[in-house]
């Protein structure tokens, strides 16, 4: 992993141990990550109202709202954004719904911090080429289709400004 | 008979000579002339005073006259005495009385000895008439109160004569059989068997005996017959039939031969029972000597029957001795029970019965044999071991993944401090005292490995082997083993351990979760090198067998090591529970194999020598639950 690799990631860490983000995301942002730390999904879920992520980090067991829900309503809000389940009460149930919720990976507390830091890379490459596939792919639909010239350049632009954002 | 010399005891005497009164006299004197009916005629010359006359009538004589003529109204005459010399007398008396009825004159010794004689065989031939008449009185008397059908049939099978019984017996009126034969009386056919030996008397002139059935009246009845032959003048003239209505014999043969059936059934019945039940069911003699031994005897004890019939019952317990203090009260109250008792088997193995003992007496008391019902209570016993074991692991599994929970958090925190001090350390390191960055460096490395330790037991706990499960596949056993072998193909080669593979070759493919049996498999022999290792200079050996029984597959993994003492056996599978050196062992180990197996419908059991060898024997089911079953030792995580 080249820190180039990790450049300007987009994190949002969720998770109620307040000594855990602290460092977690002192050691990330070393790594020239953009980190969002909260403690609670409430707070994670109004920010990612505001900006969009790359990928988020979100502890399963927390006081008020769930891993699992504030998984759910991030992936509503933003459904490209890439999920790494990291939790220190894992079972079959979680892993589960981990699975239902595509979450990009399932790690258990304590985790090795190479391990995570790679995932969040793996995870913001993984997003980055789908959200390219996706703009050839829109693309080039706009491109062979009967549209008029005029149309065409204005849709492009369009797109370009969505995934551009993204 | 006949009549004419049976009225020749009518004796008339004519004449009126003195002697008459006499002769008279004479006759009525003697008894032995009683029968002889007198008649007397006095003609007038002979008596003129009428004294023989009036004599003769006190004496009896039945016809008393004076005239001649009246000997034509009495009865016809045997023997007519004149006692006169007087022609004309004579004359008339000729006159009177039928031709050649003998005539006599002359009172002589002669003629009276005739007379007696003659007297005498009237006599007897009335006394044989009367007996006969009795006789035949009696006779008719019995054949019409004879619980018995009494019939006379001539030649032609006629009915001649039947008795009342018969009639009843058939439903008959006499006008309506008298004459007839069967044929008019049974419905067609029915009394052929009947006529066929009524023919065999007929012929052989033997008396037959037959027993048959005849319809009468809409039912059947069953009788038996007696036929013998009535020959007259040396020619059959018919024959007598005795019958006898035995339909009730019968029936009550019948049902008493169907009660029998039933009793024979029955005895077979239980014969069978006792014989086919599971349970040990033995039958000893009052001394305790088995009599018997059942095949559920033979399959929980491996003894066959000969073995052992004939041999104390007693020798087949542990404790012999308690089984006779059972037997002896057995013996004394009727009933004895006892519970958990030890039986051996024939390889020695324990054997535990539920036991009951059944005195069975004789009529008059005698002890006569014990009924020993033995219900082999091992299996159930272990399946409660197992059960207890369970629920104490689920115990203890709960509180303990509790714990590891909130340890999972810190360690997380600890583990990303020490990395960030590490990464502290790497790029402004060169800024502290020498010798410090050193120290530090290897604080950090220390701080990682401790963390990496406590990890490795709360993910162990937690039921790390459920998160990294592959699921159930098809899967090959054998195969399994050689990997897992293989996995630890440095550590037994670094220990000297020789491994014998006795893998069968006909084990099926079967439904299973090869990542978790490996798990198992690793962890069993894992510790097996363990176990051997830690007896040295003995050439260690580790013995692996599979084998099919039935409807499940078992894997037996021994080592000649150290063993398990009997009392760290029960608490082998318990949590935390290691005999193993400080950061050898987590005490997890058996405890997973435990979890894994009892989720997939298998078992574990451990037998072990204290010193000399260990084996776990582990049984996996063909046909795996159909949802692996919730894990007792680890629940929810």
């Amino acid at each position: 992993m080249t820190p180039a690799d990790s450049e300007n990631i987009r994190l949002l860490l969720v998770d109620d141990e307040e000594d855990l983000v602290t460092f977690l995301a002192h050691r990330l942002r070393k790594r020239n990550m953009d980190v969002a730390t909260y403690s609670n999904g409430e707070d994670a879920l109004a920010e990612a109202g505001t900006r969009i992520f790359d990928v988020a980090v979100v502890d399963l067991k927390m006081p008020g709202m769930d891993g699992i829900t504030v998984m759910e309503k991030l992936k509503e809000l933003q459904p490209h954004v890439e999920i790494i389940m990291l939790t220190g009460h894992g079972n079959h149930d979680t892993a589960w719904e981990a699975g239902r919720l595509q979450a990009f990976r399932y790690l258990l507390k304590p985790y090795d911090f190479e391990e995570l830091s790679g995932f969040i890379t793996k995870a913001a490459q993984k997003r980055r080429s789908h959200l390219k596939s996706e703009f050839d792919r829109r693309l080039s639909e706009l491109m062979t289709g009967t549209k008029s010239p005029r149309d065409i350049i204005e849709e492009s632009d369009r797109l370009r400004h969505e995934y551009e954002q993204d | 008979m006949s009549t004419s010399r049976i009225d020749a005891a009518n004796l008339a005497m004519v004449g009126a000579s003195p002697d008459l009164t006499e002769f008279l006299v004479y006759l009525a004197d003697r008894p032995r002339f009683w029968s002889l009916r007198l008649v007397a005629v006095i003609v007038s010359d002979g008596d003129p005073d009428g004294t023989v006359l009036s004599r003769a009538r006190e004496l009896g004589v039945a016809v008393v006259s004076t005239d001649v003529r009246d000997l034509q109204g009495t009865p016809p005459l045997g023997l007519v005495i004149v006692l006169s010399e007087d022609v004309e007398l004579i004359r008339a008396v000729k006159a009177q009385v039928p031709e050649g009825t003998p005539r006599m004159a002359g009172a002589t010794d002669e003629m009276l000895t005739v007379v007696s004689q003659m007297a005498r065989k009237s006599h007897a031939l009335r006394a044989d008439s009367h007996r006969l008449k009795e006789t035949h009185l009696r006779l008719n008397q019995f054949v019409e109160t004879a619980p018995l059908a009494i019939y006379l049939k001539d030649r032609d099978l006629r009915y001649k004569r039947v008795n009342s019984h018969a009639l009843h017996m058939l439903g008959i009126r006499e006008g309506e059989i008298l004459g007839a034969t069967d044929h008019a009386i049974y419905a067609k056919g029915g009394a052929r068997w009947l006529q066929n030996v009524e023919r065999e008397t007929l012929n052989t002139r033997e008396t037959v005996h037959a027993s048959g059935v005849l319809p009468v009246q809409g039912r059947e009845i069953h009788v038996q017959v007696t036929l013998f032959p009535v020959v007259e003048d040396g020619d059959v003239a018919g024959l007598y039939g005795l019958m006898e209505d035995t339909t009730d014999l019968f029936v009550s043969a019948q049902k008493l031969h169907e009660v029998d059936e039933q009793l024979t059934e029955t005895q077979s019945y239980l014969r069978e029972v006792l014989e086919n039940s599971r349970d040990i069911i033995l039958l000893t003699d009052p001394r305790g000597h088995l009599l018997s031994f059942n095949s559920g005897a033979e399959q929980s004890l491996g003894y066959e029957r000969d073995d052992v019939v004939g041999s104390p019952a007693h020798d087949l317990c542990a404790q012999p001795q308690a089984f006779d203090d059972l037997f002896a009260e057995a013996l004394l109250e009727g009933h004895a029970n006892a519970y958990e008792v030890e039986f051996r088997n024939k390889n020695t193995q324990p054997v535990l019965c539920n036991i009951s003992l059944t005195l069975i007496e004789s009529p008059d008391g005698r002890p006569l044999e014990v009924v020993c019902l033995c219900r082999d209570i091992t299996t159930r016993l272990r399946l409660k071991d197992d059960l207890i074991r369970s629920e104490r692991l689920a115990a203890v599994g709960q509180m303990a993944s509790g714990v590891a929970h909130e340890i999972n958090n810190p360690l997380a925190v600890i583990g990303t401090i020490a990395g960030l001090v590490e990464e502290i350390l790497a790029d402004e390191g060169d800024r502290l005292f020498p010798g410090t960055h050193e120290i530090l460096d290897k604080a950090m490395e220390r701080l990682h490995y401790q963390v990496a330790r406590c990890q490795s037991i709360t993910h162990s706990l937690l039921g790390f082997v459920r998160k990294t499960q592959s699921g159930m596949v098809e899967m090959d056993l054998t195969e399994l083993l050689e990997e897992c072998l293989n996995v630890l193909g440095s550590e037994i080669r670094g220990a000297d351990v020789k491994v014998e593979r006795h893998f069968s070759t006909d084990l099926p493919r079967f439904r299973s979760d090869p990542m978790a049996l490996q798990q198992v498999f690793v962890n069993l022999v894992n510790n097996a090198v363990d176990a051997v290792q830690a007896v040295p200079g003995r050439a260690s050996v580790i013995e692996i067998n599979t084998a099919r029984d039935g409807d499940k597959i078992s894997v037996t993994v021994e080592d000649n090591g150290v063993g398990i003492p009997a009392g760290d056996r029960e608490r082998i599978f318990d949590l935390f529970h290691t005999t193993k050196p400080v950061g050898k062992g987590t005490g997890l180990g058996l405890s997973i194999v435990h979890d894994i197996l009892y989720r997939l419908g298998g078992t574990v059991r451990v037998t072990s020598e204290s010193g000399e060898w260990t084996r776990f024997i582990v049984t996996l089911p063909l046909e795996p639950p159909e949802e692996p079953l919730p894990a007792p030792s680890s629940p929810s995580i």
